[in-house]
């Protein structure tokens, strides 16, 4: 679970979320919509305790996060930003690895139940067939799998992922979103920024609305699936809202 | 060819070099003065100058591939190595001014080491201080590349003014070298390398998490900045001890990492790190080895050696080293 209470993020003078209150519950996806630059994932390093916020406080499973130490943080909440590099030379097996650092002793040296763990989460993703395959051969559906795997190997309770279905095929990105919604299942707690917006609301519990000047808007799927809420905060005018499902004016 | 083979490969080349080193050279050494059967000079040789060589250029050698792993993986860029923060460059400079600046020759090896590390000192010092003040470990980079070119240009002033056998004395240093450690300056050369390569082995977790980015490795839990900040002090005090005694050696430091990366077919510290101190070892050792030239009265200057060895190595990493680079 993560609350927040009365957060405020931003840089400087320029306040982008602004006293926001927010609990998104253990086994829910939540997904944060809004065009570049409105705060999405400056909100989402906030939640994570990699970024200040500007005041308030965040708290996972009803503790501070400033409470927590790396190392604690790193054992709750596993990230997927962006901008990870494919390291060259690194297989699939090696990168889900990194995921084990938490689990492992100071030199890093795997475990039997380590091993076992990598074969799983990347039986989870879906992508047995590429575990011995470097990093670097991978197409981009795969990487996202292949980071996503890495991500679950750390066994955390919460999931945080900005944007990962950027520069994914619809299949690819679908079949990614099913493999989150599973994990949504079992128990955990999803936090996604995405431009995808049909996706986001086929898969999400709730949506946080951005519009970058302070003004965020949160609540489930169903109600937050408004016209002049998505119009207003978009801003556009070319989404349409009928029988409860989104069409695009063009 | 299995990992295991490899690590044999690289432990039997550290095999055959060493008793190599400490037999071959301008006076040759029988194998068995090693153990009682050498005459008085032979003892002398062994003692004076062939352990000593053999142990600074292993040392070395060593400290100078630990350090280029450090500011390859820190910096995240394969051209780094430990001369790219201008260390090696502010030693240069303190050793400048001491032989080249009141155009006065300084014989005392002990005030060439001391200046060489106190250059190296500043440098760092003056790196160290202006490093919190950057958000991106790139810019820290720059000022250390804006730094060794800034220090080499008052180098060259130092140099064009000069006296003939000051200069002379200079360059001699600049050709860098691993005979100029005494046996009984060894301790003061080794220990805080030994120690070095002891805590190495406790941020081969850090270094892989800082791999795919520093963004990574904070989600992981590592304090990036304070890991940075102990990797690149490490670094600084490897190449000031290393180039306080033995001059500014270029492209060990650079080569090994990725020879180690090559060889192994991984970027993964847990094999790269042991794999550089052992081949950057081997390489300074091979290296002072040719540059002896055994079997004849002459030598050649380490440095030139170095960059025979090392320039193909980069070209080769260039064209075919796909596996050596460390970014996408």
């Amino acid at each position: 679970m993560i609350q927040t209470e009365r957060i405020s993020v931003g840089y400087g003078s320029r306040v982008l979320v602004r006293e926001l209150d927010l609990l998104l519950p253990k086994g829910s996806v939540t997904a944060f919509i809004g065009s570049n630059g409105t705060g999405k994932s400056s909100l989402m390093r906030v939640l994570n305790g990699l970024q200040e916020p500007l005041s308030g406080k965040v708290s996972w499973n009803g503790k501070d996060i400033a409470d927590f130490d790396r190392k604690e943080k790193a054992k709750m909440a596993a990230s997927l930003y962006s901008n990870f590099s494919r390291v060259e030379g690194f297989t699939v097996a090696e990168l889900v690895a990194l995921g084990r650092s938490n689990f492992t002793g100071f030199f890093g040296k795997l475990n039997a139940e380590d091993y076992a763990k990598i074969d799983e989460v990347i039986e989870t993703v879906g992508i047995a067939s590429l575990k011995e395959k470097e990093l670097t051969t991978l197409s981009d559906g795969e990487f996202r799998k292949a980071m996503l795997a890495k991500l679950l190997a750390q066994d955390t309770d919460i999931l945080f992922l900005d944007e990962p279905t950027t520069h994914l095929d619809l299949p690819a990105a679908l079949d990614f979103v099913q493999v989150l919604k599973n994990l949504a299942l079992q128990g955990k707690t999803i936090v996604m920024s995405t431009h995808h917006l049909a996706l986001a609301f086929k898969m999400a519990d709730h949506i946080l609305l951005f519009d970058g000047n302070g003004k965020a808007a949160f609540g489930n799927a169903k109600e937050m699936m408004n016209h002049e809420l998505l119009c207003g905060f978009l801003k556009t005018d070319k989404i349409r809202v009928e029988n409860g499902n989104l069409l695009f004016d063009l | 060819m299995s990992k295991a083979v490899k690590w044999i490969i690289c432990f039997l080349i550290l095999i055959v070099l060493v008793p190599a080193s400490l037999l071959l050279g301008s006076v040759d050494i029988p194998f068995s003065a090693f153990f009682g059967g050498g005459d008085e000079l032979q003892n002398i040789i062994i003692r004076e100058s062939r352990i000593p060589r053999t142990l600074a250029a292993l040392g070395g050698g060593a400290g100078l591939a630990l350090g280029g792993l450090f500011m390859q993986t820190v910096f995240r860029n394969p051209l780094a190595g430990p001369s790219v923060l201008g260390l090696t460059s502010g030693s240069s400079l303190a050793v400048g001014v001491l032989t080249l600046g009141g155009g006065v020759l300084v014989t005392s090896q002990f005030a060439v080491v001391a200046a060489a590390a106190i250059g190296s000192i500043a440098v760092l010092l003056v790196i160290l201080s202006v490093a919190h003040r950057f958000a991106n470990i790139a810019s820290v980079l720059i000022v250390g590349l804006m730094l060794g070119f800034f220090t080499s240009a008052m180098v060259s002033l130092l140099q064009a003014s000069a006296d003939e056998s000051s200069l002379k004395a200079f360059v001699f240093w600049g050709f860098g070298s691993f005979s100029n450690i005494a046996f009984t300056q060894l301790p003061i050369f080794l220990i805080p390398l030994i120690l070095i390569f002891g805590v190495s082995p406790f941020f081969i977790k850090p270094l892989n998490h800082l791999l795919p980015g520093e963004l990574h490795a904070k989600t992981m839990g590592v304090n990036v900045k304070q890991v940075q900040l102990i990797l690149v002090v490490a670094t600084g005090i490897m190449v000031g001890v290393i180039t306080a005694f033995c001059g500014p050696i270029a492209f060990i430091g650079l080569a090994a990492p990725h020879l180690a990366r090559i060889l192994f077919s991984t970027p993964n510290h847990r094999t790269v790190l042991p794999a550089a101190l052992i081949l950057g070892g081997s390489l300074a050792v091979l290296c002072d080895l040719i540059a002896r030239l055994p079997f004849s009265d002459y030598a050649v200057p380490l440095n030139t050696v170095c960059a025979f060895m090392g320039a193909p190595v980069v070209i080769y990493l260039v064209f075919k080293g796909r596996k050596s680079r460390i970014l996408t």
